[in-house]
């Protein structure tokens, strides 16, 4: 009987579609889980000599940072984790402003002065060193971090995930519509340590400009670039199946022989080795790597996607 | 010399010697930027039929191009956040002037002449304040920058001119920096608004959209002062509310359509020759939705991939896509011409 039920059952669910579900499974919901729990372990510390939790929540979220759309767009909740970049300095300003106050209420704070990139300054800069209060906002800020984490995971647990996996519904008309959803976000976070992550620093030619790298006060510019890449490399890999994965691994491991040889180099771990012509000429290399991966994206596993990046299309102005 | 020089003065002056027009370069309806197949970039003049009149080099991929509205001269921006524009000679694409943004400005990508072709204004991004601003250029005298104007917003894109002479601005509300390139800065707080500007910068009506995650970014003025407004969506695109609107000074903002159906995102927007219809493209989705205004508003949809650029002609409509297509829409869409170019962003109406 039961049997039959199940028979009879079956085909009112259509399977969703595996790299869907591969992509959710093995990529998307652990490492929002692994968020979830290195904030929690940021927000238990019972002291605020925190930068190895930190460290591992930063590493945590640039994980899982291309994954801009759903649950992390909802209520703001990327953003208040991390609000970068940062061209005219508001996240100074915005945590100044809060070490002014009593116990303010970090959710109603300006995104600025939340986050990782804010925890970084109170954790890294001399200038917020001495201050009073820094413990208490480093605390508060590990609070809120976790709740945003807890928020979004929540989400992808109980609704999101749902949507991509049986689609058919109003935000993911058929699987196709999924798989882009997943192939945007990977070019997005390739596009994003391109021109972000190494096309900050490396400024002009005649003007580097080694202060612009992400997280530079706690030396991990050149390790976000090797976490997101080897995210964004699961994630091709997944939606590439068994016909592109041998290539698309090929290519994230000559970005990644780049990243081994700056990142023995003094220098090189906060990317301020930009300033030399010798070390702006390997983070250049790194950066034609990165963009190649992505041409090689484009051109094939777009269109196995049904994703024609077309001239108009992609010039979003 | 002293003699020379007086007399061709006397002869500019009493106009002995006549002023090209848009008739030198063939009368084109229409202008578009266009990528060419070997990767370089060209400014091309448009007949109503789809044929090119003429075509002149741009030094890079531009945005949208201004026309002079008597001399055969168009102003080509750069991309945002670009710090140049050049004015091109459309006979021969020699440069006749070259606009520098002042330090700590960039160009927006959007400008508009007055109706004399003696003033031309630009959108402009005072980027350390995080402010939009309007800047003022004098045609007559090699276009040396005389004033600038606050555009009352953030992220002026577009702007057009109105019958009476005023300006109106989509502040798309979005704050970036150059140093930052095109990332968007102040999504969770931007508040786009549509402005009207006298040009002594005075604002004469602000209004905005229901949603603040609306920007307003691309402008069609009719000629009785109606305002078509293409909105891009900065939320999930399944939240997507109306992207398409019309306006008229002093009254409310009437919203239209579903901007789910254009992937939340509007290219471009331009009112009918016969000034009923209006009409938006999204490349994105591959979609041209045309409203209905003067009846009930409803709504026709042409599917063509990655089209962009459209503008009005006398019996309807022409749009243009990124595989060099031109299509024309009158009751139904009809193919006009191909070209081996994929057309860039807008089509640039010539008054």
């Amino acid at each position: 009987m039961k049997l039959a039920l199940a028979l009879i059952l079956a085909p009112a669910f259509a399977a969703a579609d595996p790299r869907v579900e591969a992509a959710l499974d093995d990529d998307i919901l652990p490492g929002f889980a692994a968020l979830t729990q290195a904030t929690q372990a940021l927000a238990d510390a019972q002291t605020c000599d925190v930068a190895d939790a930190w460290n591992t929540a930063a590493a945590a979220w640039v994980a899982v940072s291309h994954l801009r759309f759903g649950p992390s767009e909802a209520d703001n909740r990327a953003f208040a984790l991390a609000f970068w970049p940062d061209p005219r300095g508001a996240t100074p300003s915005a945590l100044t402003a809060l070490l002014g106050e009593d116990a303010p209420p970090i959710a109603d704070a300006s995104i600025a002065g939340r986050g990782f990139y804010a925890m970084e300054f109170l954790l890294f800069d001399p200038a917020f060193a001495g201050e009073a209060g820094r413990c208490d906002l480093i605390a508060g800020l590990a609070d809120d971090a976790n709740a945003s984490a807890q928020a979004i995971e929540n989400e992808w647990q109980n609704h999101y995930g749902d949507l991509m996996r049986e689609t058919g519904n109003g935000t993911y008309r058929d699987d196709t519509e999924a798989l882009q959803e997943l192939y945007k976000s990977l070019t997005t976070g390739l596009d994003f340590t391109t021109a972000m992550r190494l096309g900050r620093p490396l400024g002009t030619f005649d003007r580097p400009r080694a202060t612009r790298a992400e997280m530079r006060r706690s030396g991990r510019s050149l390790a976000n670039v090797s976490v997101s890449l080897a995210s964004l490399q699961s994630l091709a890999v997944i939606l590439g199946g068994d016909s592109l994965s041998a290539d698309i691994q090929a290519r994230f491991k000559v970005a990644d022989d780049q990243i081994e040889a700056i990142a023995n180099l003094d220098g090189g771990p906060d990317l301020s080795i930009v300033s030399t012509p010798a070390g702006r000429i390997k983070v250049e290399a790194l950066q034609q790597r990165i963009a190649e991966i992505r041409v090689f994206l484009a051109e094939t596993l777009g269109p196995d996607l049904g994703v024609i990046e077309g001239f108009n299309a992609m010039d979003g102005d | 010399m002293e003699t020379r020089r007086g007399f061709l003065a006397g002869v500019l002056a009493s106009g002995l010697v006549p002023m090209p027009t848009w008739a030198d370069v063939g009368d084109p309806t229409f202008l578009s930027a266009a990528r060419t197949p070997d990767g370089g970039y060209i400014l091309a003049g448009l007949d109503a039929r789809g044929s090119i009149r003429f075509r002149i080099p741009l030094p890079a991929r531009g945005h949208a191009a201004a026309a002079h509205p008597q001399r055969p001269e168009a102003v080509a921006f750069a991309r945002r956040p670009g710090t140049f524009a050049v004015v091109l000679d459309c006979r021969n694409g020699d440069v006749l002037a070259r606009l520098d943004s002042p330090q700590g400005r960039h160009f927006y990508g959007h400008g508009t002449y007055d109706q004399t072709g003696e003033v031309l204004f630009t959108t402009e991004n005072d980027f350390e304040a995080g402010r939009g601003c309007i800047g003022v250029w004098d045609a007559r005298r090699g276009y040396r920058r005389i004033a600038e104007l606050p555009s009352q917003g953030v992220g002026p894109h577009d702007l057009r001119l109105m019958p009476d002479g005023t300006l109106v601005v989509a502040n798309g509300g979005i704050d970036t920096h150059p140093a930052s390139g095109r990332e968007k800065l102040n999504i969770p707080d931007m508040r786009p608004n549509l402005s009207y500007l006298d040009v002594d910068g005075q604002v004469l009506d602000q209004v905005e959209p229901s949603a603040h995650l609306a920007s307003v970014r691309h402008l069609s003025v009719r000629n009785d002062g109606l305002v078509g407004i293409g909105m891009q969506w900065q939320g999930e695109v399944a939240a997507a509310p109306a992207l398409v609107a019309t306006h008229r000074r002093g009254e409310v903002l009437r919203e239209m359509g579903d901007g789910r159906r254009l992937d939340g995102y509007v290219g471009s927007v331009a009112f009918s020759g016969d000034s009923g219809r209006l009409a938006v493209t999204s490349p994105r989705a591959g979609v041209v939705q045309v409203f209905d205004l003067d009846g009930d508003g409803t709504e026709h949809c042409f599917e063509d991939k990655d089209v962009c650029g459209v503008a009005g002609t006398t019996r309807g409509l022409i749009c243009t896509n990124g595989q060099g297509g031109l299509f024309s829409i009158a009751n139904a869409a009809a193919h006009l011409a191909r070209h081996d170019l994929a057309w860039d962003n807008h089509l640039v109406s010539l008054a």
